[in-house]
């Protein structure tokens, strides 16, 4: 009996339909990364130029130059102001829509997550008149004689963290309103049944059950913020100088690309090591849940 | 000349083999039915006759021509899905059009033979519906006439009533059996319902392990299963391991069971040959089974369960040596009470023999 | 339980954070004294009137590149997806990974990887995809093939593969089953993917900044490089415009979405 070739069956070309995407990806995203790489372990060789040779001195530097310490630093201290800020706002109104059954919950989840769809540049010039020295928030405190002099508000990190916050805070709460929605309302019933007061059931119901949630929300958060560019260089005019502040003005200004080259790469592998983090807690919180 | 041909067709999935060796028929305008439980490659024939897979082996010839190559749009083949399949962008009269449409038929033309197609369905009020605000009955029927509309060489229905609920699937039974005589469409359809291929069928091919154990019509399948798989798939039989004791006068033939002291005479008529000492099967069905009844016939046992069907009680009865029973008793008659000894009787022409080995597979 | 009243009022405390810059963005440009002081002077509308030639040319770049974005995501993205989903080839969990694996690098670190490769691509041929239209849009696509392979993956799970048996016994060909129903199917997630890639384009600085510049400058980034000397009613203007134009595309799509044009399935 012969043995028939099957048609149907005859493997689709998927792999070149794949092709594609491969190539254009590589092109645009691989091989420059690639490049980068490459940069990071080359000596300067003068402004905007890249020296023969290769060193692992780029990288040695963290250790090394204080300035550079401190930039890591800062970047860190306002990753996790920015998660404790989002957090501590978050949680609540969070709880909030989740649990809400009213006609109203629509309109304020619409508000609550429109500014996202607001372009970030645009979002963050609508700070200066609200923060700015004779901004909103200062005619309030000084008229009312809180202060004498105005606050500076913007132009340094107060300005960056408040941005920051503005920006992410809607996801935060994106994220833990699917976590809480998942918690069964009966849950927290039973525990009020056992005698539980709205202390009890947070600290032993609520946070328990959402902390993969709050968890895998946070390091999302953390590493949005470490990673943004647009809303420090505006809101911190440049002077904040954190990690993306950093790599840019290398780029820029300082025109040193292996120094730019090295940091951009520590903060990539930071940034996609937390976010591959964060899918995996997200992933197994689901599992659980 | 069949408008089907299944020629010794095999279908190996990696090392496993979902279809043997395996050959059958369908004449024009016949109703014919693959039966069997899941896994027994039912399906994968159906699909193999639609071209949505490939055989490894062997030929499938439709209405004459060798198909065995040739891709599922080319084959002129109506499909019925067990999950509809309609499209969920098309109006009902756009989904009965896409056959005709994409044939390139004229649009007057198509526009008759949709209406007409919808007028088949009973749906003419629900043409410009789509499919979402339809329920599940009235979409099957949508992919009833969308198969048909076509003028397929044969109706290819793959448990089309399974994701509907009791009353509804007895109603389409009865729809689809209407329409495919209707039109006598030559039609292959695919289920695990024994009820639905003994209700619908011209022919049944019974499935199991990838192989026909065995294809008739539907009374002569139920009344000569050829093996204890057959027999028990398709409605309940009681089975008494025996062994053959001799012939009777009548051609008939005497068997006396293995454990405890019955003796029967056996004249159904035999498909095969039973010889003298041979250990095998005697079987009868339970409605065939009748309580009291005379001694030389007779199966002695205690009540142990009584179950309620309604119309009818299921006695069942268990010998001396643990032998079964059951029995059906008109729930007018004289039914025992748990507990209690009876004796069990039928007719020597409703029994018949099957041999203790199945056919290998 | 916990006092609902403090919640609410956390609720609306958060709101008003979260639209304050929005509202300010637009009162200031009809504020006639300078946009940093408060209270507003008086009611001008002259601002929208003195918006530079700049932001025009940078709103028409930046349409062209979002645009050329999410047109080549589709094209690359879309048969990616369905490869992805349905082909059988070894490594293909690690591909599907390899084609996401953009959307965990900053945009920053990809910009200046794009800037330092164009460098170099300028020093070893001469072709200079810094400060091109085309070299924004390639940049851009970092994100958008992701998004549009990410957004058709998720829509191709409710993907029923009988639907093109059922087009094929019909007697559709392959190329007709894929036109006249897989297409039409998985519409809503392309054009989900198509969107998102279009306003993450519209919305980007880092990589726009980096490759781009003259005469490819970018809405967004003409708005950046603007602030950092002078915040004047102008740029107020320009970027309330944006904020109007953002938020009728949303009550577009809502409604599109809403009515469900693609499945007809509100009864």
């Amino acid at each position: 009996m012969t043995r028939i070739a099957a048609p149907a069956e005859r493997r689709a070309p998927w792999f070149l339909a794949l092709l594609p995407s491969l190539v254009v990806l590589l092109l645009v995203f691989g091989l420059p990364l690639l490049e980068l790489v490459y940069v990071s372990f080359h000596p300067t060789g003068g402004p905007a130029q890249i020296g023969p040779g290769l060193t692992l001195e780029n990288y040695t530097v963290v250790f090394e130059d204080r300035l550079f310490a401190d930039v890591m630093a800062r970047t860190v201290g306002l990753g996790l102001a920015v998660v404790l800020c989002c957090l501590v706002v978050g949680y609540p109104v969070s709880y909030l829509l989740a649990r809400a059954t009213g006609s109203w919950r629509g309109t304020a989840f619409f508000l609550v997550t429109v500014s996202l769809l607001v372009s970030s540049v645009v979002r963050n010039l609508g700070w200066f008149p609200i923060l700015g020295e004779s901004g909103v928030v200062n005619w309030i405190l000084t008229s009312t004689g809180v202060i004498q002099t105005p606050l500076r508000l913007v132009g340094n990190i107060v300005g960056v963290m408040i941005g920051l916050v503005h920006a992410e805070l809607p996801i935060m709460i994106l994220t833990l309103t699917t976590v809480i929605r998942r918690i069964e309302p009966d849950l927290e019933e039973a525990a009020q049944s056992l005698g539980g007061g709205p202390v009890a059931v947070f600290w032993r119901v609520l946070l328990p059950l959402s902390l993969p949630g709050v968890i895998s929300g946070s390091l999302l958060i953390f590493t949005l913020s470490i990673s943004a560019f647009t809303t420090p260089a505006i809101l911190g005019g440049n002077r904040v100088l954190i990690m993306a502040i950093y790599i840019a003005q290398q780029f820029q200004i300082v025109l040193d690309y292996p120094a730019g080259a090295s940091a951009a790469i520590m903060l990539l592998v930071t940034a996609a090591g937390l976010t591959w983090a964060a899918t995996r807690i997200r992933a197994r919180g689901g599992e659980a849940g | 000349m069949s408008d089907v041909v299944f020629d010794r067709v095999e279908k190996m999935f990696g090392d496993f083999p979902a279809v043997r060796q395996t050959s059958f028929d369908v004449a024009p305008g016949e109703f014919v039915t693959l039966l069997g439980p899941s896994g027994s490659g039912k399906t994968t024939c159906l699909r193999m006759v639609a071209g949505f897979v490939a055989p490894t082996a062997g030929r499938i010839l439709l209405g004459g021509r060798d198909v065995t190559r040739m891709p599922a749009n080319r084959r002129n083949i109506g499909m019925v899905f067990q999950s509809y399949a309609l499209f969920p962008h098309y109006t009902v009269a756009e989904n009965i059009a896409f056959g005709l449409k994409v044939r390139r038929v004229g649009r007057a033309e198509r526009e008759a033979r949709v209406a007409e197609a919808l007028r088949l369905v009973r749906l003419e009020a629900f043409a410009a519906r789509y499919p979402a605000q339809l329920s599940g009955g009235q979409r099957q029927r949508v992919a009833l006439a969308r198969a048909v509309v076509i003028r397929p060489d044969v109706l290819l229905l793959d448990e089309p009533l399974a994701a509907l609920d009791l009353k509804l699937r007895e109603e389409l039974q009865v729809e689809i059996k209407r329409v495919q005589s209707e039109l006598n469409m030559t039609t292959l359809f695919v289920t695990h319902d024994q009820g639905e291929a003994l209700s619908m069928s011209d022919r049944i091919a019974v499935m199991q392990a990838g192989g026909i154990v065995q294809m008739a019509a539907p009374h002569a399948l139920y009344e000569r299963p050829n093996c204890r798989f057959v027999a028990n798939f398709l409605g309940r039989t009681n089975l008494i391991e025996v062994e053959v004791a001799g012939r009777l006068a009548d051609g008939a033939t005497a068997v006396r069971a293995v454990r405890g002291e019955g003796g029967w005479a056996v004249a159904g008529a035999p498909d095969q040959v039973f010889a003298i000492g041979e250990r095998c099967f005697l079987a009868t069905r339970p409605e065939h089974v009748r309580l009291g009844g005379s001694p030389e016939q007779a199966f002695e046992g205690v009540v142990r369960n009584l179950i309620y069907q309604g119309s009818l009680w299921q006695v069942e009865i268990e010998g001396r040596h643990g032998e079964a029973l059951s029995a059906l008793v008109g729930a007018g008659d004289a039914v025992p009470t748990r507990g209690a000894a009876v004796r069990a009787s039928w007719d020597p022409a409703r029994s018949f023999l099957l041999k203790a080995e199945e056919p290998a597979m | 339980m916990i006092n609902r009243s403090l919640l609410v009022l956390v609720l609306l405390a958060a709101i008003g954070f979260l639209l304050a810059p929005i509202i300010v963005v637009v009162a200031a440009s009809f504020s006639g004294g300078a946009v940093m002081s408060f209270p507003p002077k008086d009611f001008t509308t002259h601002w929208y009137s003195e918006i530079p030639q700049s932001f025009y040319d940078a709103i028409w770049v930046s349409f062209v590149v979002a645009a050329g974005c999410a047109a080549m995501s589709v094209l690359v993205g879309v048969p990616a997806a369905l490869a992805l989903r349905r082909g059988r080839f070894p490594g293909r969990g690690l591909l599907s990974a390899v084609c996401l694996s953009p959307l965990m690098v900053p945009a920053l670190v990809t910009g200046v990887a794009l800037f330092q490769c164009s460098l170099v691509l300028w020093d070893l041929t001469g072709i200079g995809l810094g400060g091109t239209l085309a070299g924004v849009m390639l940049g851009h696509l970092t994100f958008g093939v992701p998004f549009v392979i990410r957004a058709v993956i998720a829509g191709h799970a409710q993907f029923d593969l009988s639907l093109e048996e059922a087009a094929g016994s019909l007697g559709a060909s392959a190329l007709r089953t894929f036109a006249l129903v897989t297409l039409p199917i998985l519409r809503p997630s392309i054009v989900s993917g198509a969107v998102l890639a279009f306003a993450m384009s519209f919305d980007d600085v880092p990589i726009a900044l980096f490759m781009g510049g003259g005469s490819a400058t970018t809405l967004p980034v003409q708005i950046f490089t603007t602030v950092q000397f002078d915040l004047s009613g102008d740029v107020m203007a320009v970027a309330s415009v944006v904020i109007v134009l953002s938020l009728l595309v949303i009550v577009a799509l809502s409604r599109i979405a809403g009515t469900d044009l693609f499945f007809g399935s509100k009864q």
